[in-house]
């Protein structure tokens, strides 16, 4: 050992001390981790080869015990360091080899078998708030009325005549209720207008999302149980620019930029005048496909103006209440937005297709 | 309904000056034509540019006949066919000579029918095609040799082209309910003609260079020589017209008229009956023609059916007719002088009366009847024809004396007699239109020619309007205008709906959802990750189930259901949910978690109208030994997520059957929640107040509800979500925390089997007052030493104090509260170890 037995008297004698003192550090062992713990006691510990030799300072002139002193230091630093930086090391080493010995495949639990902790809306309803958050967001309110209704409400408040095609039995279920004919599994959303307007507050800005029936047999387009959403504005000073433009910007909202919408001439008894509104083919954005024969535009829904007749129905005044309804199917949206080829698979709740919008 | 182009153009007139429509389309011109069409409400399905036909069909001259040996039925013809030599043809005929012209059917050609003409040898010469008569190229009926063509027919040259028949564009439109002018070549035209800058010509078409110089004479007049009309009831007909022809008849262009028709998707008949149908389809005016010698007294009269009466329609039906009672209108009928039914007015002839081929003398029946006869008899008998098609939407009352016009001219014929009832014209229906209404609906203002110009052209009759307002007259083929916003339509129908402009609304509220709207979603999402699917059910569904399901009282029927599966209103989401499990698991899916948030119906409540709709929340699960259990911790946890909702469950005890019909007759709307597993099932009480029940469905339902599919045990728990509604909805207060550590009190008890979970849950919270922050159970068991009738429940008690940690002292007065508690309350022993 360098130096334990030397007991220095002046300064060059403390500085060759010291420099052997070094020299043996730097051969000293610094793992495994014992042997660290060694090297620290051998020269850091209270009795180690650093205090015994900082005991030999008082021996020096003043001056010169403060450079011996300051060299020291410096040494005593560098092995501190040393020493702290290589037993982070070596447990890092030790870390690495446990955590090594605890290895887990976490693609493992990525395809085990298991219950889907995740369920999934149906479809149907994920797009049906999708467009209420629009309206929404428009400043409308979401209203919802009795899927059985009177043919009051069905039909007759909505200008339907009498003998209008559209309340043939071959096209409405009827129920064993009261008169025959006279209470209906709803043919529409467009009822729950004609509660709205009863209820009188007024103007009405809202969305009439629902289920509603036909009856058609299933077929890939058809099925006799499906949803519509309905649109109602009234308020003065509603023209058909204002029809046009909630439909377009509806579109745009919906479908994205590029899809635009355009309304054309159509007929329904409860409007005056009437459209259909067609957006751009989603498929093909309107170059022509199979899905919309070729044309580039898809019909969406049906709208117009307030007929002045339902106005009346319900008492409100069409010469101050101007107003636009707009409606279509959610389904329908639905198989645009998803490609579903066959409305048929609503009907079913086939799992397998029910757990494909989870996302 | 089809229209030809080619048809269409023929009431086009372009403007002076202009050019005259093309006959041959560009795909660009046809498109422009699309779009005037479509941007007019009248949408185009299709358009298919249909060859012409007979093609390898060419006009041959005869140059050589020689008979054969041996034959006696065939002969052998050279002719001349453009090619440089003669073509040898074997033919059977024996109408021509040498010099005819006749259709020459070459190798390859196919010939209606499918028949394909190939190179034959017969009694040792060849046929190099075939030579045809009229019947064979179904251009006539006549086959009784071959089509002599006129000299100028060019030889070689295709004979389609020589007949003008070119190739044809069928455009197929779909017509609203409210156009019956549309459903016309005619009505088509006058209504796009001004979009595409024509002018509509109302006497246009093929044989209108025929004479009928007497006909304008002869309709002037009230009646004209003999009456051809009888008895005519003017509540059943709002305008009849007769018209008497003696045959033969011929049409002026067989060939044109039997080819529109079939393209149309007519047969040809008759050149009567041809000529009647191509006026309908023109010009909207349905017509009938009938054999005058069938006719007793060789006259007609309209009126109401009579109850019972029958009538043989021309399809050799016999029809069971109905009278007109009040507001139930019936069938209207044509009658003989003896007021003997001869045809179903509107809807279809008498089969007494049909034209034949032995046909010598007509009447010809153009009439309009009222829609909602027309419409009822047509539903009520299913027999919907092309006729009875335009009588139900609306014919012009003013389109006989136009249509009889026309008739004559395709036949060329002059009637040998007229007659007419009821009021000609019929009056014109005049609109008031205030110009303010328009720019207040449309949301731009029009000058009033500029209202001329768009409504003029259609039939409308714009008055002079020098102040706000004017009068527009409608004209007769429009029935569907009856008021201002009618008007307006139109006039944004001509205008353009694409050039009004858009604006965007402004709405004067704030968008959101209501707090039951939030619910709604809350749940679904909540259950959604709780791994459960939303199924979508029909309000409809079988009423077997209801059996099954053990629902109790009857079910709201469909009148008139498209299947027996779904025949009645449901009562409980329970149906749908099972028949799903049971889609499912035959497709190897038996674990299965679905909800669904739907309406359920009751019969109607006292004096209501309308069935008893509420909406429940319906939820099922599969699990391998207890259904139920799963959908319990399930609802404990979404009564957290919606938060101020205390739920209960309220369990009959398990000797008494009577507490089952008990408990469910305090459910609302009873009768309408299936019956479930009589040990495992309660019902659900949400902040006091029944609403629903939880469980699992009974093993026996389950198999029967899904054919045997499932082993496993399947939970159920339905709710009326009318519960979210009365709960308070004030925003939860926060509470102060403790700075103290709290302690943890382990209890278990011996109690009675019928002792809930929950009553002792809540008995231990009452004992321990404020300082239990919650009371858990952590076990349960039963043992011999227990005996059948009782079990062992621990609880866990959190005992936490704001003010200092619970002493020792307090811990062991705790202890015996409970305890005391326990015992007096529910007969329950604390196990002391």
């Amino acid at each position: 050992m360098a130096g334990s037995d030397v007991n220095p008297g002046s300064l060059r004698e403390f500085l060759a001390a010291l420099e052997s003192l070094r020299s043996s550090f730097d051969e000293a062992p610094l793992a495994p981790e014992e042997a660290l713990r060694a090297t620290e006691g051998r020269f850091l510990a209270k009795g180690g080869e650093i205090a015994l030799l900082s005991r030999s300072l008082g021996r020096l002139s003043q001056d010169d015990r403060r450079e011996a002193g300051s060299a020291l230091q410096a040494f005593r630093a560098r092995v501190t360091e040393t020493l702290s930086t290589q037993r982070r090391y070596l447990e890092s080493l030790a870390s690495l080899e446990r955590e090594r010995q605890e290895r887990y495949d976490l693609t493992e639990d990525l395809v085990r078998e298991r219950r889907a902790a995740v369920g999934a809306l149906n479809v149907v309803t994920q797009t049906r708030y999708a467009l209420e958050d629009l309206f929404v967001g428009m400043g409308f309110s979401i209203e919802t009325g009795p899927e059985v209704e009177s043919e009051w409400y069905n039909f007759e408040a909505l200008n339907v005549a009498k003998y209008h095609p559209a309340r043939d039995a071959q096209d409405s279920f009827f129920l064993e209720l009261g008169e025959p004919g006279s209470v209906v599994l709803r043919t529409q959303t467009s009822p729950v207008q004609i509660r709205l307007l009863e209820r009188g507050v007024l103007p009405i800005y809202a969305v009439i999302p629902g289920k509603v029936f036909r009856r058609d047999t299933p077929d890939a387009r058809h099925t006799p149980s499906f949803h519509q959403i309905e649109g109602l504005v009234v308020d003065e000073h509603i023209t058909f620019q204002d029809l046009a433009g909630t439909v377009s910007g509806f579109t745009k909202a919906y479908f994205g930029q590029e899809i635009s919408a355009r309304l054309r001439p159509a007929y329904f008894p409860f409007t005056e005048p009437s459209a259909e509104f067609e957006i751009t083919c989603t498929i093909c954005l309107g170059s022509g496909c199979r899905t919309c024969s070729g044309v580039g535009w898809i019909e969406l829904g049906g709208c117009g103006m307030v007929h002045p007749n339902v106005f009346r129905s319900v008492g409100v005044d069409p010469e101050r209440w101007s107003g636009f309804a707009f409606g279509f199917g959610i389904e329908r949206l639905a198989q645009m937005k998803h490609g579903l080829a066959d409305m048929r698979v609503l009907l079913d709740n086939d799992l397998r297709f029910l757990s494909q919008f989870r996302g | 309904m089809k229209i030809l182009y080619s048809w269409l153009v023929e009431f086009f007139e372009p403007r002076p000056g202009a050019e005259a429509p093309s006959l041959q389309p560009s795909p660009s011109e046809l498109n422009l034509l699309v779009d005037a069409l479509n941007s007019l409400g009248m949408v185009v399905e299709s358009v298919e540019r249909v060859p012409a036909p007979l093609a390898g069909v060419v006009v041959a001259e005869v140059a050589q006949i020689d008979e054969i040996e041996g034959a006696d039925h065939i002969r052998h013809v050279l002719v001349h066919s453009g090619q440089e030599s003669p073509v040898s043809v074997v033919c059977g005929a024996t109408n021509f000579a040498v010099g005819d012209r006749v259709p020459f059917a070459q190798v390859g050609a196919v010939l209606p029918g499918e028949f394909r003409i190939e190179r034959r040898t017969m009694m040792g010469k060849v046929s190099n095609g075939m030579l045809c008569s009229a019947r064979e190229l179904e251009l006539s009926d006549d086959g009784s040799g071959l089509m002599i063509l006129p000299a100028d027919a060019p030889v070689g040259g295709a004979l389609a082209k020589f007949l003008g028949l070119e190739e044809e564009i069928v455009i197929d439109l779909a017509i609203e309910a409210n156009r019956p002018d549309a459903n016309s070549v005619a009505g088509v035209a006058r209504d796009v003609a001004p979009t595409l800058g024509f002018v509509f010509r109302s006497d246009s078409g093929i044989g209108a260079q025929a004479p009928a110089k007497v006909l304008r004479d002869q309709l002037d007049r009230s009646s004209h020589g003999e009456r051809l009309i009888g008895e005519v009831d003017l509540a059943a007909v709002s305008r009849i017209v007769a018209a008497k022809f003696q045959g033969p008849f011929a049409l002026v262009d067989p060939t044109t008229v039997r080819r529109r028709l079939q393209l149309c998707g007519m047969r040809s008949i008759s050149p009567v009956v041809d000529a009647s149908n191509y006026v309908m389809i023109e010009m909207g005016q349905p017509t009938h023609p009938y054999d005058l010698r069938a006719l007793s007294g060789s006259s007609i009269g309209v009126r109401n059916a009579r109850d019972g009466e029958r009538l043989k329609t021309l399809d050799g039906e016999e029809r069971v007719l109905q009278g007109t009672h009040g507001e139930d209108v019936g069938d209207i009928v044509i009658v003989d002088a003896d007021s003997t039914p001869v045809g179903l007015a509107g809807v279809m002839g008498g089969d007494s009366s049909v034209i034949t081929a032995e046909t010598t003398s007509v009447l010809l029946e153009l009439a309009c009847f009222p829609r909602s006869n027309i419409a009822r008899t047509s539903k009520r008998l299913g027999l919907r024809s092309e006729a009875s098609a335009r009588f139900e939407r609306g014919v012009d009352p003013n389109a006989a004396e136009w249509a009889l016009r026309r008739f004559c001219e395709l036949l060329a014929q002059e009637p040998l007699a007229v007659d007419s009832a009821g009021p000609r014209p019929v009056p014109s229906v005049t609109v008031s239109l205030r110009l303010a209404q328009i720019e207040r609906l449309l949301g731009r203002g029009f000058e009033i020619d500029h209202l001329r110009r768009l409504l003029e052209p259609c039939g409308f009759l714009v008055g002079d309007g020098s102040d706000d307002i004017t009068e527009v007259v409608v004209p007769s083929f429009r029935p569907d205008c009856t008021i201002e916003a009618d008007i307006i339509e139109e006039i944004a129908r001509h205008e353009g709906y694409r050039s009004l402009g858009e604006r965007r609304i402004q709405s004067p509220y704030v968008g959101k959802l209501t707090p039951y709207q939030r619910d709604l979603r809350k749940i679904g999402d909540f259950l959604v990750s709780r791994g459960y699917f939303e199924l979508m059910g029909s309000a409809l569904v079988n009423d077997e189930d209801s059996a099954v399901l053990g629902l109790s009282g009857p079910s709201i029927r469909a009148s008139n259901p498209l299947s027996a599966e779904e025949s009645v209103l449901r009562r409980t989401l329970a149906s749908t949910a099972l028949a799903a499990l049971r889609f499912n698991a035959a497709r190897r899916r038996s674990e299965v978690a679905l909800f669904e948030i739907g309406e359920v119906f009751s019969m109607p409540v006292g004096t209501a109208m309308l069935p008893d709709e509420t909406t429940r929340l319906g939820v099922m699960t599969t699990s391998p030994e207890n259904g139920a259990a799963p959908l319990v911790g399930l609802l404990a946890d979404l009564a957290l997520v919606l938060g101020s909702l205390e739920v209960e469950i309220v369990q009959p005890s398990r000797d008494s059957e009577a507490i089952v019909a008990a408990t469910l007759a305090g459910l609302p709307s009873p009768g309408s929640w299936p019956d479930l597993h009589f040990g495992r099932s309660g019902y659900v009480v949400v902040n006091g107040v029944p609403c629903g029940a939880i469980g699992e469905f009974k093993v026996e339902t389950v198999r029967d509800m899904t054919d045997g599919l499932i082993r496993d045990r399947v939970g159920w728990l339905e709710l009326d979500l009318s519960c979210l509604g009365i709960r308070d909805r004030r925003p939860h207060q926060a509470q102060e925390l403790s700075h103290f550590t709290s302690t943890d009190l382990d209890l278990a008890f011996e109690l009675e089997v019928g002792v809930s979970a929950l009553q002792l849950c809540r008995t231990v919270q009452r004992a321990c007052g404020d300082l239990a922050r919650s009371v858990e159970l952590f076990d349960v068991f039963t043992s011999e030493r227990l005996g059948p009738n009782r079990r062992s429940l621990a609880v866990r008690i959190r005992l936490e104090s704001i003010e200092s940690t619970v002493s020792e002292s307090q811990l062991a007065e705790i202890i015996q509260r409970v305890e005391d508690l326990v015992r007096t309350d529910l007969g329950g022993v604390l196990r002391r170890s």
